[in-house]
């Protein structure tokens, strides 16, 4: 009787901020845990430790959890003892910056948690933003003049393989200027497209290419872009483009295929020397070195059904890479907020991540030069759907 | 389930709500959580050495940590207190009536010893059997059995003395 209205006594309010709290710290929580030392498994000494620092009260505690567990009394904690083991950890971990490596060890935990899922076809919805790096018109302007001129001083040169040569040399460095000269604001295109992918083999996928926009890189930029005399930064695209070829699902990899990835190694070891062995046959479209191509072929598995095991597999051997930093938590251009990892590669350009820390998800990924981002593509919807034209639900 | 990773996270999983819960009882929202965090970190550092059923060794050292919050600020609050005020965080769904009888019952619960009410929210809204209870509160089982019933015999004898219409009805 007396239980039972004590029992009624529970504040609800309990079960609701525990359950918020949960979902928050969670991921903080985990990986600040996985950036900390264990101590390793010491049984011999179990005893010394539980009896030298417990009184009466503390034996009798010890007694009693041997009860509960059945175990042998070395193998047990004495809970008396176990906040000296870490006397210093009492501020909040989701307010510092979790470092990289353990940030993915709780992503790959968090991985496994997915229920695998299937269906008829795997739907991706990205938006990319890349910068745009030339004026179309202008450009076009340009190169055929560069085109004319160029013409016009082989036919000069005619019967002079040397002087011909030179020539070449000197348009091709002309060129390469025309290509490279950075504006003098920043602007970005942004496309979205959707794929449908069908994972039967031989059957037509889809896909769906929206309208592109035009963002800058600040009010800045765009005045600036304005008082170039606002030029068209993209090529217009009004409507909305369908078209039934085959998505590569992995540029660098053509042997993945949405039927084969499910044959992926699920545990770290075999994942990496899978990895290892498709390095070395890739085309390397992208002449990055081998962490570029590591990064790259990671988003693109990423962004593919591959089961939990093997997404858990793959934040572990991401884990074990060199140089990776974490930035923190920012936001997708979506808003999305999740811990940004980097990692530089050769000439100055670096990958960055932004994976959300609660459902190890990737929101978006980017190649950045130097600190301007040259390309940032933001996943605004996977899953799976039974038609070519559904979308996910949620 | 060999990854050590693996294991933690399912602990985690599986009671962080508990210790939380726990932890809230006896602090504000926020030395809670934080209290809760550093609790799963030692559980992390000593993760080979965990009994079985955990949940008993992570409410103990919650409950040491808890006892050593010396700042005045987040010096922890008497249970009866944090209760009531848990109780007033929720917002609507509680009729009148109901809200009497809870005032009512603190009321009766803040005139017992704190150990003896932590007794009884073990026993009741945790359902740990004696011997773990009492390996929470770090003392034998006579002594967490004597605490319970106590607590059972003052709080019906208030109870009674407070209400007898209510009650019986």
């Amino acid at each position: 009787m007396t239980d039972r209205m004590f029992a009624e006594l529970k504040p609800a309010a309990l079960d609701e901020l525990t359950e918020e709290a949960y979902r928050r710290r969670r991921s903080a929580d985990l990986a600040h845990a996985f950036a900390a030392p264990r101590t390793p498994r010491r049984r011999s000494r179990r005893p010394f430790l539980l009896v030298a620092g417990t009184v009466v009260a503390g034996l009798a505690a010890a007694a009693a959890v041997v009860v509960v567990s059945g175990q042998s009394p070395a193998a047990l904690p004495n809970p008396r003892q176990a906040p000296i083991a870490a006397p210093s950890e009492t501020r909040t971990p989701s307010a510092r910056p979790v470092n990289a490596r353990s940030f993915l060890l709780a992503a790959a935990s968090t991985a496994m948690r997915d229920p695998a899922r299937a269906g008829r076809y795997w739907y991706v919805r990205e938006r990319t933003f890349t910068k745009v790096r030339v004026v179309p018109s202008e450009y076009e302007a340009k190169a055929k003049a560069l085109i004319e001129e160029m013409e016009k001083k082989e036919k000069e040169l005619e019967g002079a393989p040397e002087g011909l040569a030179a020539t070449k040399k000197e348009f091709e460095a002309k060129f390469l200027e025309l290509k490279t000269t950075d504006l003098p604001y920043l602007a970005y295109s942004a496309d979205t497209r959707e794929s449908w992918r069908a994972m039967k083999k031989g059957e037509p996928g889809r896909s769906l290419s929206h309208p592109v926009t035009v963002t800058f890189g600040s009010p800045e930029d765009e005045a600036a872009w304005k008082a170039a005399g606002s030029p068209k930064l993209v090529e217009s695209t009004p409507r909305v483009r369908l078209d039934d070829t085959e998505r590569i699902l992995s540029i660098d990899n053509p042997s993945l295929t949405l039927q084969n990835l499910s044959d992926l190694p699920t545990t770290e070891g075999a994942l990496k020397g899978e990895l290892e062995a498709l390095w070395k046959r890739s085309p390397n479209t992208a002449q990055t070195d081998k962490r570029g191509y590591l990064w790259q072929t990671g988003v693109d598995l990423m962004t593919a059904p591959i089961t939990p095991a093997t997404r858990s597999a793959l934040f572990k051997v991401l884990a074990d890479q060199p140089g990776i930093t974490s930035q923190g938590q920012v936001a997708d251009t979506m808003g999305r907020t999740g811990a940004a990892l980097s990692v530089s590669t050769a000439d100055a350009i670096s990958y960055r991540l932004i994976i959300d820390g609660e459902t190890a998800e990737l929101l978006q990924y980017e190649v950045w030069e130097k600190d301007k981002p040259l390309l940032k593509v933001t996943l605004e919807q996977m899953g799976w759907t039974d038609t070519p034209k559904a979308r996910p639900e949620g | 389930m060999d990854d050590p990773e693996e294991r933690f996270t399912d602990l985690y999983d599986r009671h962080y709500r508990s210790v939380l819960g726990y932890a809230l009882l006896r602090v504000e929202r926020d030395v809670a959580e934080d209290v809760s965090s550093e609790t799963f970190l030692v559980a992390w550092r000593r993760l080979d050495d965990l009994p079985e059923p955990p949940l008993p060794w992570l409410l103990g050292v919650a409950r040491n940590l808890l006892a050593k919050q010396r700042d005045s600020r987040h010096r922890r609050q008497a249970l009866v207190d944090r209760i009531a005020a848990l109780h007033r965080e929720q917002v609507g769904g509680d009729v009148a009536e109901h809200v009497a009888d809870r005032e009512a019952a603190l009321a009766a619960l803040s005139a017992l010893p704190e150990q003896d009410v932590e007794a009884m929210v073990f026993a009741t809204w945790y359902g740990l059997p004696p011997e773990q209870a009492a390996a929470v509160m770090g003392c034998s089982v006579r002594t967490y059995n004597v605490r319970l019933h106590r607590a059972r015999k003052r709080l019906n004898q208030a109870l009674r003395v407070g209400y007898p219409s209510r009650r019986m009805a």
